[in-house]
């Protein structure tokens, strides 16, 4: 709440650099920061909760929070009810507030989920945020049920097209495709517990990853080359084992991996054509373990598919082992690229091989490439100045009328 | 100032936003001196950088050259003056001309020779009738159909293939202007394209050599070249400026045009969030009561994002599909009014995948108190006096550019060596 000691951002302006800030954004976000807490290999991370609504941030124990409200002048903390352009608003009116708390971090992992308000409407400002204080910034966002209302996932689909360009990374994460490893009878509390964990882990995998620097080294860069390559289907698999498990905690740590929802199975694994594979372990990690881990995971991957290694120690992880992998499946190259679409796309369908027998995609994938809606020329546009000169056309567009609604982007006109 | 034995040169520019003249004088080390400028609104006679009412435009030039003469202090006659225009818009473009001969000296050596008639053949380039050729620019040189160079003379060879890089223009646009500067009593303006003005007074010789994009951000039009090793390897115009921002955003948060010009001049997006505020207060009245709107400084943002990153992936795409982007190895150089948009160096940056800077023109004096607004407005104005004087330079009849007026075109060209000699100055 707002009377968190920890909410005011002097505190969090100390924070060293070096430190990645995981942002809880909307709802759901929020949810997957609580669950985050109780993961002891993310005790490094500073948590950042955003939501509009204050009941729903009044139990949260993150480290600072951000009660943003959706009217001017109000200050009602009521929530956005799913509204976009409130939500959006509602963040648009805390970006002062929201940079002084991102300020002096060197990493920055948003998590939330699409389709709502608060997060659909707020992950952009959070991006141009990023992008101005110079913070690589990593976007976990869900995409609602496939049996959620057309327009929640018309609001997603509409949000990530526009943040893609703009952020560094983003990855998408069916909610269809976590709740598909769970059996029916899963009571619903649970499974939405078990999805706020298994983003948690997520969050906190990626992480990781990042901040393996001092062994084998990955970093932002690493990250950012192998998602910018080509335009790719990815998915992340994190694994954790301790030394109570068993006598070979790597191999069981990989095992889980590959179990992990959003890796997409072992399966989706062996037709990776990258993968970044990191390995964090306490003081404890032995050599033997660290090569040993490693290679077990490079033969999962077919043969000449680029390897990107990180080993990390840290002392939360003493006694235990992580291990995270993100793979790539890149499109092939004979496909053009367009601009806009440079990692992920909301996956429509969860990954099931399909019936006519070609590749499965994997979790993250731009399947929805194929089910694109064909849109009837029935929009009126407004040129304003340009109305009546005569209309310039630039390889078969009417560039004079504006992006946004050639886009068909709702933009707030304010109140 | 200047004696009467010197050069002076007289540059116009017909803009979306503003109808310039500058009358200028360069030294032999390339460094020139301003000794009068003037400058008024378009008002509507040049349209996305080309000119659409000449009568317009003629009254606007007319007024402009009174005031920048005035400036001078002393009366010539115009028809002794050598003008040189911008020229810009999308009825410019460019291709590439081939041209091969054939090496029959006993040693193989390549001579300048060889190189001006490999030029020359490859000049010969069939174009459609409503066309004009304007510029023509060394890109590079093939030695035996296989081994490419910037510079074959000297190298050992038995056919030697020029491929330059072509800009013509539309006839009946040139003309027009032509027919301006007759009324006011020009004889012949020589054009040139506004992005390789800018290339000529921004880029170093660094840039020029490592694979370098000039992008001019103008009001109405954005073009660019594309410079490598000292040669013009893509150059074109996308029908977008700053123009369209402002009119998108007069649209989208309705808002007066004038007003979101206003905005986008003044920087006035930086200059709230510096104070940290989160919306911009407009006020509006209704029914004789004044109420205040609060538009997110957010909105404003986005709008702005979306034409910007637009207009650099189309760049992107330009360069993509000529198979030209593995030679923007350097960096992008910014010039024009869009450039002073605070987040347009980051967006391009953001797009393109290499570092970009604004371009200012280097090593000008004289009046520069009549240049009202930032200097990079000004880059291509001032970079087609350093351009016109390294054609005055290389010209075989030294000043007399002026004489070719007969066959203006034709001899222009053949007084015009290749852009690597040109460049340095």
């Amino acid at each position: 709440m707002m009377d968190n000691p920890a909410s005011t951002s002097p505190g969090l302006a100390r924070v060293p650099v070096g430190k990645a800030l995981a942002v809880g954004l909307g709802g759901c976000g929020v949810r997957i920061l609580e669950s985050l807490r109780n993961n002891p290999r993310a005790k490094w991370l500073v948590t950042l909760a955003v939501d509009t609504d204050g009941g729903f941030l009044a139990g949260t124990h993150a480290d600072a929070v951000i009660n943003a409200s959706a009217d001017w002048n109000s200050k009602s903390s009521a929530g956005c009810g799913g509204d976009v352009i409130r939500g959006e608003r509602a963040i648009s009116h805390e970006r002062a507030n929201l940079k002084e708390h991102i300020r002096g971090f060197s990493l920055m992992i948003v998590a939330g989920g699409l389709g709502g308000g608060t997060a659909t409407g707020g992950v952009r400002t959070l991006a141009s945020i990023a992008r101005e204080e110079g913070i690589p910034a990593i976007f976990l966002l869900t995409t609602p049920f496939s049996f959620e209302a057309h327009s929640r996932r018309k609001n997603a689909d509409d949000c990530l097209q526009e943040i893609i360009p703009v952020a560094d990374v983003v990855l998408t994460m069916p909610n269809d495709l976590l709740f598909s490893t769970l059996p029916p009878d899963t009571p619903a509390e649970a499974a939405f517990a078990a999805s706020a964990r298994e983003m948690a882990n997520t969050v906190a995998g990626i992480a990781a990853i990042l901040r393996c620097r001092d062994l084998l080294g990955t970093n932002f860069a690493t990250f950012m080359r192998a998602f910018h390559k080509r335009k790719a289907s990815c998915g992340v698999g994190v694994g954790f084992a301790e030394s109570s498990d068993g006598l070979d905690r790597c191999a069981l740590a990989l095992t889980r991996m590959l179990d992990s929802p959003f890796l997409g199975g072992k399966e989706a694994m062996k037709r990776a054509d990258a993968a970044i594979v990191t390995l964090t372990g306490g003081p404890d990690l032995e050599l033997g373990e660290l090569k040993r881990s490693l290679e077990l995971a490079a033969g999962v991957m077919p043969k000449g598919a680029e390897i990107l290694s990180g080993a990390n120690i840290c002392d939360e992880a003493a006694d235990s082992v992580q291990m995270t992998a993100v793979i790539f499946q890149y499109a092939p190259e004979s496909r053009p690229e367009p601009l806009a679409a440079r990692t992920s796309r909301p996956a429509a369908e969860p990954a099931v091989p399909s019936s006519s027998g070609e590749e499965p995609p994997l979790p993250f994938s731009a399947a929805s490439d194929n089910a694109e809606e064909v849109e009837l020329g029935l929009q009126s546009y407004d040129k304003g100045i340009f109305e009546k000169l005569p209309s310039v056309r630039f390889r078969e567009e009417d560039l004079d009328i504006p992006t946004y609604q050639r886009k068909n982007i709702h933009i707030d006109k304010g109140s | 100032m200047a004696s009467s034995g010197q050069t002076i040169i007289t540059g116009i520019e017909f803009g979306t936003d503003k109808i310039c003249v500058i009358h200028a004088m360069p030294d032999q080390n390339g460094n020139i001196e301003v000794l009068s400028f003037a400058s008024l609104p378009s008002k509507n006679s040049v349209v996305k950088g080309t000119v659409i009412d000449q009568n317009a435009a003629l009254g606007i030039l007319k007024s402009v050259l009174e005031e920048s003469e005035k400036g001078l202090g002393w009366k010539f006659s115009r028809a002794d003056q050598q003008v040189y225009f911008l020229i810009n818009g999308m009825h410019v473009s460019s291709r590439f001309g081939e041209g091969t001969v054939l090496n029959c000296n006993a040693d193989r050596k390549i001579t300048e020779a060889h190189v001006r008639k490999a030029v020359d053949n490859a000049k010969n380039l069939a174009i459609s009738t409503d066309m004009e050729n304007i510029q023509v620019y060394d890109s590079s040189f093939l030695i035996d159909g296989t081994k490419r160079t910037f510079n074959p003379i000297g190298m050992i060879g038995e056919k030697l293939t020029a491929i330059i890089h072509i800009i013509f223009a539309e006839k009946k646009r040139i003309d027009m202007v032509q027919a301006i500067l007759r009324e006011l009593g020009f004889e012949y303006g020589y054009p040139i394209f506004t992005p390789l003005a800018d290339a000529y007074g921004v880029l170093t010789q660094d840039e020029r050599s490592q694979g370098t994009l000039l992008f001019d951000c103008g009001a109405g039009v954005c073009s660019y070249v594309l410079l490598y090793k000292e040669g013009v390897l893509l150059s074109g115009a996308i029908p977008v400026g700053t123009n369209n921002i402002a009119n998108d955003l007069s649209i989208a948060l309705e808002l007066p045009y004038e007003f979101c010009q206003k905005f986008l001049r003044e920087s006035t997006l930086k200059r709230l969030r510096d104070e940290g505020k989160n919306y911009l207060e407009y006020k509006v009245s209704s029914g004789g009561v004044d109420k205040i709107r609060r538009i997110p400084l957010d909105s404003f943002e986005r709008v702005m994002d979306l034409r910007q990153r637009e207009t650099f992936s189309l760049l992107r795409q330009e360069l993509e599909r000529a198979k030209m982007l593995r030679y923007l190895r350097n960096s992008i150089v910014m010039t024009g009014g869009g450039s002073l948009i605070d987040s347009a160096p980051a967006i391009m940056m953001n797009v393109m995948g290499v570092p970009v800077r604004c371009g200012e023109t280097m090593n000008v004096t004289g009046a520069l108190s009549s240049f009202r607004n930032p200097m990079p407005c000004y880059a291509a104005i001032l970079g087609l006096v350093k351009h016109a004087a390294a054609l005055e330079e290389d010209s075989p009849s030294g000043g007399g550019l002026r004489r070719t007026v007969v066959h203006a075109t034709d001899q222009f060209l053949d007084g015009l060596k290749s852009l690597g000699k040109a460049f340095k100055l």
